[in-house]
C-alpha cells in the first residue's frame, strides 16, 4: 500500500468498499470513506496521562493526531512494529485518529448483502464497534464501526488527547 | 422548545457570522446616533436592520424577522425625518440588540433562548406610533430632514451638537470633507446661513495655498438670534490667533472689524484637528457659538508626503459643557490622498457649490461598496490549516538545505551540488516570505475587541450614575487572533474596575473641580515586537497609605513588611488574591477577586501587567503581550521517551549540579539556590509519567531547568538539553483537566512531535 491519500467514497449503492487490515491473523474492514490515508509506522510521542490504548501523538504534515493501538483496544498481545505495520488515519465523527494495525492487505468491494449483522456470540460487550461480519470465501472480515470504536467514556478521553 | 430552521448544514455558521456583523454595525451606529444625529449613520443602521430582517426571514426565524422588522420601521422614521432624536429610544434599541444576539444564538443552539422578542416587537411598534403621533402634533419647527446636521434642535440650546466627522474607515478624508460640505450646502437651503461654507473654504485655500504641513479648517456657527454677531466673530478670530496659529479666516478680520455680521466663520489653522482640541474647546465656549467643527484641510496638490501610520482617536461619551468635544469623533488621518486627489477635491467642491451634492454622495457610497468587496471571508480553521502546512514547509526547508550541504560534501565543487545549493537557498527564501505572509493573515486589528467597550462603558456609566467618556486610541494596532481571543476578558475587567473604583461620582468630581465627564482611555500600540495596551482613568487613583492599612487589616502582610514596602510595590498588592480596596461590593466589580485573575491570564499568555497611580489623578494599568502565541521561544529538553519544550517566558535558568547538592525535605529533593529553597522534580514525572528516580548522567551531573510562575519556582530534572528554538505551538485540543501541565505540542525539526509544557499549570498542579 502506497503512502498516499486514498480516494474515498463508495461509488455504487448496494456495495461497500472497505480497507482490509490484519490484526493477529484476523481480518478487519474499515469503510473506505472514513479512511483518510495509510502511512508507515513512525516514532510516536507518548502523552502523559493519556488512556492506555492511546499510544501517543504523531505529526501528519503539520497536524498533530492521536494514535490508537488497535491490539491494545481489542485486548490482544502487544507486538513490536514490523516492516508491515501501518497506521491507518481515519476520521471518526469527532476527531481524526491514527489506528495501528499489523498490516493492510487490500481494498475490497463488497455487496451489502454479504454483510451479516454481528452474531450475539462474537458481539459480546464490544458490539458497538462491530458493524457486521462479511464472509468472503473462507475468510471472515469483521467490519469496524469507527464511531463505536471508542465507548463514550473512551471517546472523551481520546478527544482529550487529540 | 426545539426550533428548526430552514438551513443547509454548515450554513448556520454563515448566518451567525453575518448576522452578528450586522448587529454590531447597528449597535455601533446607535451609540453614535445617541451622541449625534447623523443621516449617514441612520441610513447605515436602517440598511443593516433591513438585511437582518431579510436573512432572518429566509431561514424562517419568525421571531427574529418580526423584531428586526419593527426595528427597521423605527429607523425608517428616522430616515424619513419624522423622528430626529435617537436618545429617547436608545435604551430600548440597545436592549433589542442584546435580544437579537440571543436570537442569533438560537440558530446554533436549536432552542429558544429568549422570550423577549414578542414583547420588544410590541414595545417598538408602540413607541413608533406614539412618537410619530407626537411628531405630527408638533408645529413644524425648522429641523433637519434626512441630512447630516443636528442644528435643528432649538438653536439657542448650548447642547446642540454638530455632525460628526465622517468615519475614517469608510471614506477617504477627501471624501469626508466633500460630504461635510455637502451637508453645509444643504444648510444654506435651510436658511441657517446666507453664506455657503464650500465657497468660503475655497476662498481660504485660494488665499493661503497649503504646503505639506497639516492644517485644519474650523467651521464655526453663531446663533442667528445673537445680537452681537460681529463681536462674536471677532472673539472667535482672536481666540484662534491666541490659542492656535491662524492662517486665514473668511470673513477676514478687517471685514469683521468693519462691522460685517454673519453667522458663519471659516478659519484655517495650522495643525491637525486632533492637536487642536483645546482651541476647539475654547471656541465652543464663546457665547452664542452653537457649533464648531474641525476637519483636516486638503494638502496642496503635488505634495508627495508619505502618510504616517494612520492612528485614530475616537471619543465616546456624554455631552460635555463643550458640545463639540463630547460628541466629537476626531480622526487624525493624513489627508494626503493619491496624486490628483486634491484636484478632484477641488472639482468636487465646485460641484457642491453648483448644488450637486446628491449625485456626489452617491458616488462616495459606491466607492465604499467597492472597498468592501476587496475582502473575502475565510474560515479560521482553514487559516490554521494553512499555518500548519507552512510550518511543515519550513521544517522541510531546513532538511532540504541539509541535503544540499551533504551533496556538496560528497561531490565537492560539482555543478550539481552548486545547483542544489542555489535552489535550496531560493526555496528557503520563498518559504520564509510565505511564513511571514501567512502569519500576517492571522493578524487582526485590536478594534474587534475595543469595539465592545463603548457599549460597556455607556451601560455601566448609566447603572452607576457616572459621567464617563471613553477615548480609544490605536484601535488599528494588529495582533494575532490567538492573543486577541484571550485579551478581551482581562480588558473588560480593567475597564469595569476603572469605572467602578477609579471614577468618582459626578458630585464628587464637581466638588473637586475635576473635569466632567471623566475619561477612561484605552490605548494600544506596538513596542519592541510586543503589543502594549493601557487602560487609564482620571479618577481618584490609589493611595498607597490606604492600601498599606488595608493589607495589614486583611492580614495579607505584617505591619513591618507593609511599612518596608515602597509605594510602587504597594500598588502591585492589587494583584494579590483576595485584595480589594473597594469599600462597597457592587454588581460591577470589587469582590476582591479580579486583578489576580487578570494577572494570571495575562501571564499565561506570556505577558505582564504593570500598574501606576497618582492619588486624586488616576490609575493606569499597562498590559504587555506577545504579538502571537502561535510561535514562541522555547527551551527544548529531553525527558524520558520524548522531547519537551519549555516556553522561555517561564524559564529562569539552567543548571548542572551534582546529586549531593540536593537536600531532603519530607521525602522530597530540594535545592538551595541563592538562599531560596526550591523543590526538585523529574520533569516527566510531574507531567504524569510513572515516577522514576532522578539520575545523574555519565559525567555525574544532573541537568536542571529552574522554572517560575507567579513567584513559585521549581527545578525540573531533565535528561539532556537540546537547545533554544522558536517553535510553532499546536493544540492538543481542549486542555482538559487531565491534560493540565501541557500547553500543546510542536513539530520538531526532524518531524517528530515534542510536547509543550504549560509551566504555570504545572506549578499550580504540583503546588
Amino acid at each position: 500500500m502506497a503512502d498516499k491519500p486514498m480516494s474515498s467514497g463508495n461509488g455504487r449503492s448496494g456495495e461497500l468498499q472497505i480497507v482490509v487490515c490484519e490484526l493477529a491473523d484476523e481480518h478487519y474492514g474499515l469503510d473506505i470513506a472514513k479512511v483518510f490515508e495509510i502511512i508507515r509506522h513512525q516514532p510516536i510521542t507518548p502523552v502523559p496521562r493519556a488512556p492506555a490504548f492511546v499510544k501517543g501523538v504523531i505529526n501528519l504534515r503539520g497536524r498533530i493526531i492521536p494514535v490508537v493501538d488497535l491490539r491494545d483496544r481489542f485486548g490482544m498481545i502487544d507486538v513490536e512494529p514490523t516492516k508491515e505495520t501501518r497506521i491507518v488515519v481515519a476520521e471518526s465523527s469527532s476527531t481524526r485518529v491514527g489506528l495501528i494495525v499489523d498490516s493492510v492487505s487490500e481494498v475490497l468491494l463488497l455487496p451489502i448483502d454479504a454483510v451479516e449483522t454481528t452474531p450475539g456470540v462474537a458481539a459480546g460487550a464490544d458490539a458497538e464497534y462491530l458493524r457486521g461480519i462479511a464472509k468472503l470465501g473462507n475468510r471472515l472480515v469483521l467490519l469496524l464501526e469507527l464511531d463505536g470504536l471508542f465507548a463514550p467514556a473512551d471517546q472523551t478521553a481520546l478527544a482529550g488527547a487529540a | 422548545m426545539r426550533l428548526t430552521f430552514d438551513l443547509q448544514p454548515g450554513d448556520d455558521r454563515l448566518f451567525t457570522d453575518e448576522s452578528l456583523e450586522q448587529i454590531e454595525r447597528i449597535e455601533q451606529g446607535l451609540l453614535e446616533l445617541e451622541q449625534t444625529f447623523d443621516a449617514g449613520v441612520v441610513n447605515e443602521v436602517f440598511r443593516a436592520a433591513h438585511t437582518l430582517k431579510g436573512s432572518a426571514a429566509t431561514i424562517g426565524h419568525r421571531r427574529m424577522a418580526e423584531l428586526t422588522h419593527a426595528m427597521e420601521d423605527l429607523f425608517g422614521a428616522f430616515r424619513s425625518g419624522t423622528l430626529y432624536e435617537v436618545k429617547p429610544f436608545a435604551d430600548v434599541l440597545l436592549g433589542t440588540i442584546d435580544v437579537l444576539r440571543a436570537l442569533v444564538a438560537e440558530v446554533q443552539e436549536g432552542e429558544a433562548l429568549t422570550d423577549a422578542p414578542e414583547r420588544l416587537t410590541k414595545q417598538l411598534r408602540e413607541l413608533l406610533t406614539t412618537a410619530t403621533a407626537a411628531a405630527a402634533a408638533r408645529p413644524s419647527a425648522p429641523r433637519p430632514t434626512a441630512r447630516p446636521t443636528a442644528s435643528g434642535s432649538p438653536p439657542a440650546a448650548p447642547t446642540s451638537v454638530q455632525p460628526p466627522l465622517a468615519d475614517p474607515n469608510l471614506a477617504e478624508p477627501a471624501e469626508s470633507t466633500t460630504e461635510e460640505l455637502a451637508g453645509e450646502a444643504d444648510a444654506v437651503e435651510q436658511g441657517v446661513s446666507n453664506i455657503a461654507v464650500a465657497p468660503l473654504i475655497q476662498r481660504l485655500l485660494g488665499e493661503a495655498p497649503g504646503g505639506c504641513e497639516p492644517r485644519s479648517v474650523f467651521v464655526c456657527r453663531i446663533d442667528p438670534m445673537s445680537e452681537w454677531q460681529s463681536v462674536r466673530l471677532l472673539q472667535l478670530v482672536i481666540e484662534a490667533e491666541e490659542t492656535g496659529d491662524l492662517v486665514a479666516s473668511a470673513p477676514c478680520r478687517e471685514e469683521i472689524e468693519s462691522g460685517l455680521g454673519t453667522t458663519l466663520l471659516v478659519m484655517l489653522v495650522r495643525g491637525r484637528p486632533v492637536e487642536l482640541l483645546d482651541l476647539r474647546k475654547h471656541l465652543a465656549a464663546i457665547d452664542d457659538v452653537v457649533g464648531v467643527e474641525a476637519v483636516a484641510a486638503p494638502l496642496a496638490s503635488g505634495t508627495s508626503e508619505v502618510a504616517p501610520a494612520a492612528r485614530s482617536i475616537d471619543v465616546y461619551g456624554p455631552d460635555d459643557a463643550v458640545p463639540a468635544l463630547g460628541a466629537a469623533r476626531i480622526d487624525d488621518e493624513n489627508t494626503a490622498g493619491p496624486p490628483g486627489a486634491a484636484e478632484r477635491r477641488q472639482a468636487d467642491l465646485g460641484a457642491e457649490a453648483r448644488g450637486l451634492p446628491q449625485g456626489d454622495r452617491m458616488i462616495v457610497a459606491g466607492d465604499r461598496l467597492k472597498a468592501a468587496q476587496q475582502t473575502i471571508r475565510i474560515d479560521v480553521t482553514r487559516l490554521d490549516e494553512l499555518m500548519n502546512l507552512v510550518g511543515e514547509l519550513v521544517v522541510h526547508k531546513t532538511r532540504l538545505q541539509q541535503s544540499a550541504q551533504l551533496l556538496a560534501a560528497q561531490l565537492g565543487d560539482h555543478p550539481l551540488a552548486r545547483q542544489a545549493d542555489e535552489d535550496s537557498q531560493q526555496f528557503a527564501r520563498i518559504a520564509g516570505q510565505l511564513q511571514d505572509q501567512v502569519t500576517g493573515l492571522r493578524m487582526l486589528p485590536i478594534e474587534t475587541v475595543f469595539n465592545r467597550f463603548p457599549r460597556v462603558v455607556r451601560d455601566i456609566a448609566m447603572r452607576l450614575n457616572k459621567e464617563v467618556q471613553l477615548v480609544i486610541e490605536g484601535k488599528e494596532t494588529e495582533l494575532d487572533r490567538s492573543v486577541l481571543e484571550e485579551v478581551g476578558d482581562p480588558l473588560g475587567h480593567l475597564v469595569r474596575n476603572a469605572m467602578d473604583h477609579g471614577i468618582e461620582p459626578p458630585e464628587e468630581r464637581r466638588a473637586l473641580g475635576k473635569s466632567l465627564p471623566a475619561t477612561v482611555r484605552l490605548t494600544a500600540r506596538h513596542a519592541d515586537g510586543r503589543i502594549l495596551i493601557t487602560v487609564e482613568d482620571n479618577g481618584r487613583g490609589m493611595d498607597p497609605v490606604a492600601m498599606r492599612r488595608a493589607v495589614i487589616e486583611k492580614g495579607l502582610m505584617t505591619r513591618e513588611a507593609a511599612n518596608a514596602t515602597t509605594d510602587d510595590e504597594m500598588l502591585r498588592v492589587i494583584f494579590t488574591p483576595g485584595f480589594s480596596t473597594a469599600k462597597v461590593v457592587t454588581e460591577i466589580s470589587g469582590r476582591g477577586v479580579g486583578m489576580d485573575v487578570v494577572r494570571n491570564n495575562i501571564e499565561r499568555l506570556g505577558g505582564w501587567v504593570d500598574v501606576s497611580s497618582m492619588p486624586g489623578q488616576g490609575t493606569r494599568v499597562s498590559l504587555s503581550l506577545p504579538l502571537t502565541l502561535a510561535i514562541i521561544g522555547a527551551l527544548l529538553v529531553k525527558s524520558g521517551a520524548r522531547v519537551c519544550a519549555l516556553p522561555l517566558t517561564g524559564v529562569v535558568e539552567t543548571l548542572r549540579v551534582e546529586p549531593k547538592s540536593f537536600g531532603r525535605v519530607r521525602g522530597h529533593n530540594v535545592l538551595t539556590l541563592r538562599d531560596r529553597v526550591i523543590p526538585v522534580e523529574q520533569l516527566d514525572s510531574v507531567l504524569g509519567d510513572p515516577p522514576r528516580p532522578i539520575q545523574s548522567n555519565d559525567r555525574g551531573f544532573i541537568n536542571l531547568v529552574v522554572v517560575r510562575s507567579r513567584g513559585t519556582e521549581m527545578a525540573l530534572a531533565v535528561d539532556a538539553f537540546v537547545g533554544q528554538h522558536e517553535i510553532v505551538l499546536k493544540s492538543l485540543s481542549e486542555v482538559t483537566g487531565e491534560r493540565a501541565g501541557l500547553a500543546g505540542a510542536t513539530v520538531m525539526a526532524d518531524g517528530t512531535v515534542g510536547l509543550v509544557v504549560d509551566i504555570a499549570a504545572l506549578l499550580e498542579r504540583s503546588a
